[in-house]
Order: C-alpha cells, then sequence, then structure tokens
C-alpha cells in the first residue's frame, strides 16, 4: 500500500492538477512528488527487505511487483528527493510558461515512471515505467511546442547540408526515435527470455536454465537486452539525442536527462548484472556483451568530454558531460564482467557495480544542481551561448557559489562526494589499457569545468543581471552544499555500505578491491585542473590557432555525427521511403488496385451484361449449354 | 390432407369471393381472415414465431397494395395475401405433391401480379417469366417422377435444372434481369421475396423427401452456386439500373444458397445446419429485396434519378446495408455460417470464393446505398414496406440463433 502510494502519488496529484489554475498545478504535483519522497524515505529507513507480487496477466508472466532492496532503496531515495527538488525549482522557473498543464502532468507521469522503473523486480512491469519515461520524455523535450529560436540547440548554419539547428520539435523526435530502437530492441529480448526460460523476474532469472539457449543466442539476447540502455544512456553511438534534448525546460534536462532517466539505463543495466553474470558463468560468450559497455562507455565518455571542451551553449557543456558520467558508469558495469573473468572471483564484479550506483548517486546530486543552477543563469541573462555573458559573479553571487561547489563535486575534487564515486568508478575502469582512458578523463574533466564556471562567471562584467529567486535557487544551494556532508560521510561508511548494499544485491561474500591504479588518475586531475585554473580562471580564454582550432571545429560540430544522423540515415530513410512509395504505392499497388482490377472487372462486368439482350431464344441457348454443363459435371464426379 | 390446410384454403377463397363482390371488403376481410387462420396455428403448431411472420408479412402486403393502379380489379389482394399461405402451406407439407402444388400456387400468384399495371412491359416480364419458370416446372415434375420411379441421378438433374430456371440461377437465369426492370414494382417485390423463398424451401422439401443426396448433386448445387456467386457480383458492377442491381444481387444471393445446399449434401453431418443456411440466405435477400422494391416507383430507374420517401430512404439504405452484408444485419449471419460451413466441410476455397465475391458485389450495393442517400425525397407512399423489413433486418440478423435453430425445424 506504502509502495503504491510511493510510485503512484507524482501522477495522482499531477491528475488532480489537470483542471486546476497554473499555479495550482504546480503546488499540487509539487506535494504529490513531496508524498512520494517521504515515503521513499520511510521504506528506506525501515530496514526490512521484501518483493511484492501481484500477479497481472498470466500467459505473458506480467506481474505488478515490486522489490524493495538495498539498491532499489537507494535509488528511490535519490530520484524522489530530486523530483521533489527540481518541482520546487520549477514552480518558479516555470512561472507564467504557456504550457502549463503539459507540463506538470507529464512532469507527475514521468516521475511515477521512473519510480515504476526503480522499484518493479519483474522486467515486463519495469517496461511500463520504461515506456512511460520515454514518453515523458519526448513530451518535455518538446514542450516548447512553438519552436522559438531562444529555445532552440546549435546556431543557424549548415553543415555539410545538414541543418545544424535543432527546434524542440525535432529534438522530441530525435530523442523518441533513438529511443524506440533500443526500447524494440529490448522488448525483443525480454519477450525471447520470456518463452525460452518461463519467467521475467530479475530473481528468479538468476539461477536460470541458460543450457536453453545455444551458442551465440545467449551473448545476442543480451546485447539486444543492453540496446535499450545503451539508447536510453545515451552511449555511444545513440548520445546524439540527449544532446538536442537540451531543447526541453532546464528543469527537465536537471530531471530527465541528467539526473533520473538517463540514469534509468545504467540502473536497469546494474539490477540485471547478477542476471548477466549469471549467465557468464556458464557461458563465457557472454563476455562479449560486458566488453562491449566497457568499450562503448570508454569511448562515449572520451568523445563526450571532448566535445564538452569545445560546445557553445551552456546546457551543451552539461549534457556532453552527462554523457561522459554516464559512458564511466557504463564501463564500469561492462569492467564487472571482465574482472570476473579475470579473476574468476565473483566478489571482483561487485566493485565496478557498485562505483556505477554510487557514481549514479555522485553525478546525480552536482548534475541537477548545475542543470538548475545554469537554467538560472540562462533564464537572467537571456541567452543560452556561453560567449554572450562573462563575470556574473557580480550579479549572481549565491548562484555562482552553488555552481562552483557542485562544479567541484562534478570535476572530482576531494573531498566533494564526486571525488569519491568518480574515483571508484575510474578504479573500476583501471584495467589493462583501459587505464588511460580514465587518465584522460581525469585530465579534461577539469578543463570543461572550470572553462564554464571561469566564462560565465568570472573575469569583466558586461551586463547587468539580477539573481534568481530564493525560490529557484534554494534547490540547486542544497543539491550543491549536499556534496560536502556526504562527501565527508563518503570514506567514513557511505563506500561501505554502497559496496555492501551491492553485494547482498549481488549475493556475493564480500567485496574485493584493489585502489593501486586510482593514484595516476588523481594525478592527473591536478594537471587537469591546473591547466584549465591557467586558461580559465588567470587568463579568461584563449584564441585557438592551426591544428588546435580544427579540432575544436570538429567537436565543436560534434564528430559530424549529426550529419550521420540527420543527413544520411534520416534523409536516406526519407529518401528510400519515398522511392518505395513511388515503386512500391503508386507504380505497383495503386495502378494494380485503382487502374487495372476496376478495368478488368468493369470489362468482364460489361461482358457479361452482354449477355443479358432480352431475347428469349438466346437464353434457350444459355439452358442448353447450362445443361450440357450440368451433364459434364455428373458425367466427372 | 390436414385440417389447417382446408382453414386456409377456406380463407383464401372466402377472399377471393370477397374480393370479387367488392375490392374493400377484400381490404379487410384478407387481414382478419389470414390473421384468424394463423392465431390458429400458433397454438396448435410449434413454428409460432414463423407463423407470426407470416402473418406480418400479410398485412404488409395488404397494406401495401392500397392505392396502386391495378388492371386486377381487388384481385390483387387476394393474390397477395395466398403468397404467405402458400409459404405456411409449404411450412408444414411433406408430400412431393402437395409441394408442387404449393409451388404452383405461389408462381402462379405473382405471374399476376408482376403484370399489375396491365402495360406491355409489365406484361413482357410475367411472360418471361412465366415461360422459364414454366418449362422449370415441368422439367422438376419429370425430374421427381424419375427418382421416384428409380432413377435418381437423371431425376436429380432435372430436378436441379428446373429448380435453376424457376429461380434464375446462372446460366438458366435469363428471366431474371428482364423482368426485374419491366414488371411491376409490389409484383416485383413479392416475386423477389416470398416467390423464391418458397421455391427454395419447396425444393429442399422435395430433394429430403425423395432422398436425393451424394457427391453428383452436391458438386451440381456447389458448381452452380460458384458460377452464380461469380456472375451475380461481377455483372452488376457496371450496371445503373436499379432493378438491374437487384436481378444480379438476386442472381447471386440464391447461388449463396445453391452453395449451402450442396454442402448439406456433401456432408451429412452438415444437413441440418446447411439447409438452415440455405433458408437464411433467401430468407435475408427476401427481406431486403421486398423492402427495396416497394421503396421504388418504377424498376426501371437508373441510379441517378432515384426518389424515395423520407422513411424509405432510411429503411432502403439499411436494407442495401443488410444486402451488403452488414452485421448486425440479417444478411451478415448467412453469408458468416456458409463460410463456416465451407471451412467446416474442408473446402477452404468456397470459403475465399464466399468472401471474395461479396466483396465484389459490395461496390454496386455501396453504388446504390450512395444513389439512395442522395436520391431526391418524395412525399410518402411506399413507407410501409422499407421500415417493416428494414426493422425485420435488425430483428432477424441480432435473433440468428433463434431464426437458424427455427429454420431447420421447418426442413
Amino acid at each position: 500500500m506504502i509502495e503504491a502510494l510511493l510510485i503512484l502519488s507524482p501522477v495522482l496529484f499531477s491528475a488532480i492538477g489537470v483542471p486546476l489554475r497554473e499555479r495550482a498545478k504546480a503546488v499540487v504535483t509539487t506535494l504529490g512528488t513531496l508524498v512520494s519522497a517521504l515515503l521513499a524515505t520511510l521504506i528506506f529507513m525501515s530496514g526490512q527487505e521484501y518483493v511484492l507480487e501481484y500477479p497481472w496477466i498470466r500467459g505473458l508472466g506480467l506481474s505488478l511487483s515490486i522489490h524493495v532492496t538495498g539498491i532499489s532503496k537507494v535509488m528511490g531515495l535519490l530520484v524522489s528527493w530530486l523530483v521533489f527538488l527540481i518541482a520546487v525549482y520549477s514552480i518558479r522557473y516555470m512561472q507564467g510558461d504557456y504550457r502549463p498543464g503539459w507540463y506538470w502532468f507529464m512532469f507527475g507521469f514521468f516521475a511515477t515512471s521512473m519510480l515504476i522503473i526503480v522499484y518493479a523486480s519483474n522486467l515486463w512491469f519495469l517496461l511500463v515505467g520504461w515506456e512511460g519515461v520515454g514518453l515523458a520524455s519526448w513530451a518535455l523535450v518538446g514542450h516548447w511546442y512553438r519552436d522559438e529560436r531562444d529555445k532552440w540547440v546549435g546556431d543557424e548554419r549548415h553543415v555539410m547540408g545538414t541543418k545544424y539547428w535543432w527546434t524542440p520539435s525535432r529534438a522530441g523526435l530525435r530523442a523518441i526515435l533513438t529511443v524506440r530502437i533500443g526500447d524494440a530492441f529490448f522488448i525483443i529480448a525480454l519477450a525471447y527470455t520470456f518463452s525460452s526460460l518461463g519467467t521475467l523476474d530479475i530473481f528468479g532469472l538468476r539461477g536460470a536454465e541458460w543450457s536453453a539457449l545455444s551458442g551465440w543466442a545467449l551473448p545476442l539476447l543480451f546485447l539486444f537486452m543492453i540496446m535499450g540502455p545503451l539508447t536510453k544512456s545515451a552511449q555511444f553511438p545513440f548520445h546524439e539525442w540527449l544532446l538536442t534534448a537540451m531543447t526541453g525546460p532546464t528543469s527537465v534536462s536537471a530531471l530527465i536527462h541528467a539526473a533520473t532517466m538517463v540514469k534509468a539505463g545504467i540502473y536497469v543495466l546494474i539490477i540485471i548484472s547478477p542476471i548477466m553474470l549469471g549467465a557468464l558463468s556458464v557461458a563465457p560468450t557472454v563476455l562479449t556483451v560486458f566488453y562491449l559497455l566497457l568499450v562503448l562507455g570508454i569511448i562515449t565518455a572520451v568523445m563526450t568530454t571532448v566535445m564538452a571542451l569545445a560546445s557553445g551553449e551552456f546546457k551543451l557543456v552539461l549534457a556532453n558531460s552527462t554523457a561522459a558520467n554516464l559512458g564511466l558508469m557504463t564501463a564500469s558495469v561492462g569492467a564487472s564482467g571482465v574482472l570476473y573473468q579475470l579473476t574468476g572471483n565473483y566478489g571482483a564484479a561487485a566493485f565496478p557495480i557498485a562505483a556505477a550506483l554510487a557514481h549514479i548517486i555522485g553525478h546525480a546530486v552536482s548534475k541537477a544542481s548545475l542543470f538548475m543552477g545554469f537554467g538560472a543563469v540562462i533564464h537572467e541573462a537571456g541567452t543560452r551561448f556561453i560567449y554572450d555573458v562573462s563575470g556574473l559573479y557580480k550579479y549572481m553571487r549565491v548562484t555562482a557559489i552553488a555552481m562552483f561547489l557542485a562544479m567541484f563535486s562534478l570535476m572530482g575534487i576531494p573531498p566533494f562526494l564526486g571525488f569519491f564515486t568518480k574515483e571508484m568508478a575510474l578504479a573500476s575502469i583501471g584495467i589493462g589499457v583501459a587505464i588511460y582512458s580514465a587518465v584522460l578523463l581525469s585530465f579534461l574533466t577539469p578543463i570543461y569545468g572550470l572553462r564554464l564556471l571561469g566564462l560565465t562567471f568570472l573575469g569583466e562584467t558586461r551586463t547587468h543581471v539580477h539573481e534568481a529567486p530564493p525560490l529557484m535557487w534554494a534547490p540547486y544551494m542544497a543539491l550543491a552544499l549536499a556534496g560536502i556532508p556526504l562527501g565527508l560521510m563518503w570514506p567514513v561508511g557511505g563506500e561501505k555500505a554502497v559496496e555492501e548494499t551491492v553485494a547482498q544485491y549481488l549475493r556475493s561474500a564480500e567485496v574485493y578491491v584493489s585502489k593501486v591504479a586510482m593514484y595516476i588518475p588523481l594525478l592527473f586531475l591536478v594537471l587537469g585542473v591546473a591547466l584549465g585554473a591557467y586558461l580559465y580562471v588567470i587568463r579568461h580564454g584563449v584564441e585557438l590557432v592551426g591544428g588546435w582550432r580544427t579540432l575544436w571545429r570538429v567537436a565543436y560540430d560534434r564528430f559530424y555525427l549529426p550529419v550521420l544522423y540527420d543527413r544520411i540515415i534520416g534523409g536516406g530513410f526519407a529518401a528510400i521511403s519515398r522511392a518505395l512509395y513511388v515503386a512500391v504505392d503508386v507504380k505497383v499497388l495503386d495502378a494494380f488496385y485503382h487502374r487495372l482490377l476496376p478495368s478488368a472487372f468493369g470489362y468482364l462486368s460489361a461482358l457479361f451484361r452482354a449477355m443479358q439482350l432480352g431475347r428469349v431464344n438466346l437464353y434457350i441457348i444459355y439452358i442448353m449449354l447450362g445443361i450440357i454443363m450440368t451433364g459434364i459435371i455428373i458425367l466427372l464426379i | 390432407m390436414s385440417p389447417e390446410i382446408v382453414i386456409l384454403l377456406a380463407v383464401v377463397v372466402v377472399a377471393a369471393v370477397a374480393a370479387h363482390i367488392r375490392a374493400s371488403l377484400a381490404l379487410l376481410a384478407v387481414p382478419v381472415a389470414v390473421m384468424l387462420y394463423y392465431a390458429y396455428a400458433a397454438v396448435s403448431a410449434p413454428l409460432v414465431s414463423l407463423a407470426s411472420l407470416f402473418a406480418a408479412l400479410t398485412v404488409a402486403f395488404i397494406l401495401d397494395f392500397t392505392g396502386r393502379s391495378s388492371v386486377l380489379r381487388g384481385l390483387e389482394f387476394p393474390l397477395a395475401a395466398a403468397l404467405p399461405a402458400a409459404l405456411g402451406m409449404a411450412v408444414y407439407a411433406s408430400g412431393v405433391p402437395l409441394l408442387f402444388a404449393i409451388l404452383v400456387l405461389a408462381t402462379l400468384v405473382t405471374y399476376g401480379l408482376v403484370a399489375m399495371r396491365g402495360s406491355p412491359s409489365n406484361i413482357e416480364a410475367s411472360v418471361k417469366y412465366i415461360v422459364f419458370s414454366g418449362s422449370g416446372k415441368a422439367l422438376a415434375i419429370a425430374g421427381a417422377g424419375l427418382a421416384a420411379a428409380g432413377s435418381p441421378t437423371l431425376g436429380g438433374v432435372l430436378i436441379v435444372v428446373g429448380f435453376a430456371l424457376e429461380l434464375g440461377v446462372f446460366p438458366f437465369h435469363g428471366w431474371v434481369p428482364d423482368a426485374f426492370t419491366v414488371g411491376d414494382t409490389r409484383g416485383l417485390a413479392i416475386l423477389a421475396s416470398l416467390g423464391k423463398f418458397v421455391a427454395i424451401l419447396v425444393l429442399i422439401k422435395l430433394l429430403l423427401a425423395l432422398g436425393l443426396g451424394g457427391s453428383e448433386m452436391a458438386a451440381l448445387f456447389i458448381a452452380l452456386g460458384v458460377l452464380g456467386s461469380i456472375y451475380g457480383g461481377v455483372a452488376g458492377l457496371t450496371t445503373r439500373s436499379v432493378g438491374k442491381i437487384l436481378a444480379y444481387s438476386s442472381i447471386a444471393h440464391t447461388a449463396y444458397s445453391f452453395m449451402a445446399i450442396g454442402i448439406g449434401l456433401l456432408r451429412n453431418d452438415l444437413l441440418p445446419l446447411a439447409m438452415a443456411v440455405a433458408l437464411y440466405e433467401m430468407l435475408a435477400t427476401a427481406v431486403a429485396k421486398y423492402g427495396l422494391f416497394s421503396s421504388i416507383e418504377n424498376a426501371d430507374m437508373s441510379l441517378g434519378s432515384l426518389s424515395v420517401s423520407r422513411l424509405g430512404r432510411v429503411g432502403a439504405s439499411i436494407l442495401v446495408l443488410s444486402l451488403l452484408g452488414l452485421p448486425p444485419l440479417v444478411g451478415f449471419f448467412p453469408k458468416l455460417f456458409l463460410i463456416l460451413l465451407a471451412m467446416w466441410a474442408g473446402l477452404p476455397w468456397l470459403a475465399i470464393l464466399v468472401v471474395l465475391t461479396s466483396a465484389v458485389a459490395a461496390i454496386y450495393y455501396i453504388r446504390l446505398l450512395t444513389s439512395l442517400l442522395n436520391a431526391e425525397v418524395r412525399d410518402s407512399w411506399g413507407d410501409v414496406g422499407a421500415s417493416l423489413t428494414s426493422a425485420l433486418t435488425l430483428a432477424l440478423g441480432i435473433g440468428f440463433p433463434m431464426v437458424l435453430s427455427i429454420l431447420s425445424l421447418v426442413v
């Protein structure tokens, strides 16, 4: 009962808000999210672990079952409180918006869908929430359906014949189309799993008879299954939608595209990791899936970090950084399987997964705060471009302080929470050559972080702006400050708690970890901070020349991937469908059904009617022929 | 001879005498007498609902004939009343001679009614029908004799050909499109409805009484059904007159009925249901044809120049939808059961053919429907037939389990 209320209260409250006035909608929905946050806290504190199950469609193995385990309790607490804080921020941020009904209902709908993902222990039921967050993401990315210029992402120019700016409608479509590709594979994987193993319970699948699936069917099944998380969590090559999703309101970017929905992919990877590890122990081919996660995660992290260095928009820097951190988490989950294979020890797999879970928390806290803060900057300064502002510290002190604190956490500077969680994630992927990527990420992250802060808040003040109202800055300041106590608590008991939670979830006795690799990334973090501080705090930006400029251009144009997606794939698809329409629909089907068939029947009909001349002697001939025909039939049978 | 039939004949004779004295007297006497008879039938016979249906039909006929110009000088009332009477007898009759007598009575009545207005074209329609139906009956009687005398194959063929002439099944259909365009619409309404229904009922009873069956007869029926459904479906596509459309529709529906009979003869276990479906199909088309013919003034009207009454338009549109086979109207269920029968009998191609020919025929029904909806609205005669039968299409459709069980009782 409490669990149902925890999950459903946001959508129920927002439904109540539908007929109300704008302000009342906002308050009612926020109240709903508060109820759900308090209940999540209650459940977190209760200290019990259990699974509730209500069978729904038995023939499909679909039951409304939720698991209250260490992992879902932590995630539920994080999600529900972030939802509440961002709802509070939205009250002021969305004031006077032209579409409040849409925003607040979808907000509540999103929160409920996300909580379903968190607590569902049946994968079909999880899919309900999974599709729900996808829908809400589409709805909120394209929230500003009037496509005003200041809501776009990108600037108005063409690159290789591709439009390099994205309106909210176009970005919403891009988001939902990308995510649906993964969803399709995900659903196929679920259906195949159910049909061959007979269950979709995340605990029931652990001891599944994997031998029912022979050869490469098993890695293929998991490949299909991780396609869902890969698209949802915006991993290369599906990361593009997340960048253009920044057309949505900033509160939405903070909630859906930084703190929660994109984390749902990682979260699903974490909750299915014991299943995949179980399969790995009987079928070594599953290792390819873990390697794939590791490699795609690292590629995403490095690529988007480089793009974050070059982006010209506040939210684009943050979106790139989100994708980079998601990549780190994906790579961590991938590392768990690799470590398991290398050490042959189940406990060794627990640490990377714990790192992924920890970094979900560490990143969500800082990134939600950053999005809200820079949302306030965009709101107050009236521009989405970094180069249009400078020295805002003079007017927006509270915001600036909050952003510095949150960014330090994101960059991984001790003693903020982000330092510890990121360190865990980097340590997880520090195996083999992947250590170089950890080094690179440590070095580059502070540079883009300081770049964003330096260019926005420091330097010469050019424009006069106002500080954000307290109702807006309170949530992001709270989250930014939360990074410090959480960080201080981390070495004392936080890390151990997360590791034990994961170990318990994996049913592994203990966690093995070697922390040797960590210090090298730490060294490069210091170098990165130094370089970033020199470039953007002391010098306030640099003029790029020669090869650096070319590199900047390539990164600024996002490695020309939009050309591939929008022009080659999107345009190619449109061209193929147009060609098919002409070749098949018009030339074959229309010609057959609308020209050939009617004229054939018309001809036949005229022929038949020509028999009907009104002359009885002619009819006698037909009768004779008919009698002959009956004779033939009788003789033949 | 059973007492019911004696009473019935007495009723008809009384009505005829009354009509001879004064037309308006028949108008009063016939419905009262017929209803009295059916009240008696309803309490004495098991087929209560059928009896009341006949009574309702009779009253509808009588009311529908008022105010029509006629050369029959009032004789049309007893004639019209005699047809449901013939049907009533056909339901209860069992002997071969009596069945033929009933068939003769039913057709004799329609010969007159088709030529009711006495115009040359009316007479032409009547004569064409007489030629075909007369020779058909001659063949059928000869066939029945042969079959009874121990030559079932030849006798069966003659009966089939005879009834094909009588009912207008392709390629013995010659008279149908001609008569349906030039006859009097009231006469055609009766010919296309009860005339054909009685004929098919008599045919089924004859087949069963003579014990005719087997794969040869079944093949004959199914072959005629296949040809007729294709012909009826296709030939109507390009026609532009209402009468012709209804003629081709009639040919197609009779063909479907023949298919059902064929399946019944092929598979003994399906026989009761198949015969009931054959009757149901004819009942569906009969109800629709009666209403449609009685709602138009002239059978030769082209689709573009239709004029119908306000109420008649609604009724007629529903009837066309029923012919089209739209559930829950009566036209849907016999076709559904025919398809099921074909599947059960292991003839999937026949089921596909039924679907395809129905789909082809749908085009001319829709054309008729659009022209009805765009038709000129005139003042109110012709309401009775169309509105009563459109209500009946709904009732007979929704009550299909009851209708089917009653029809299988009849057989």
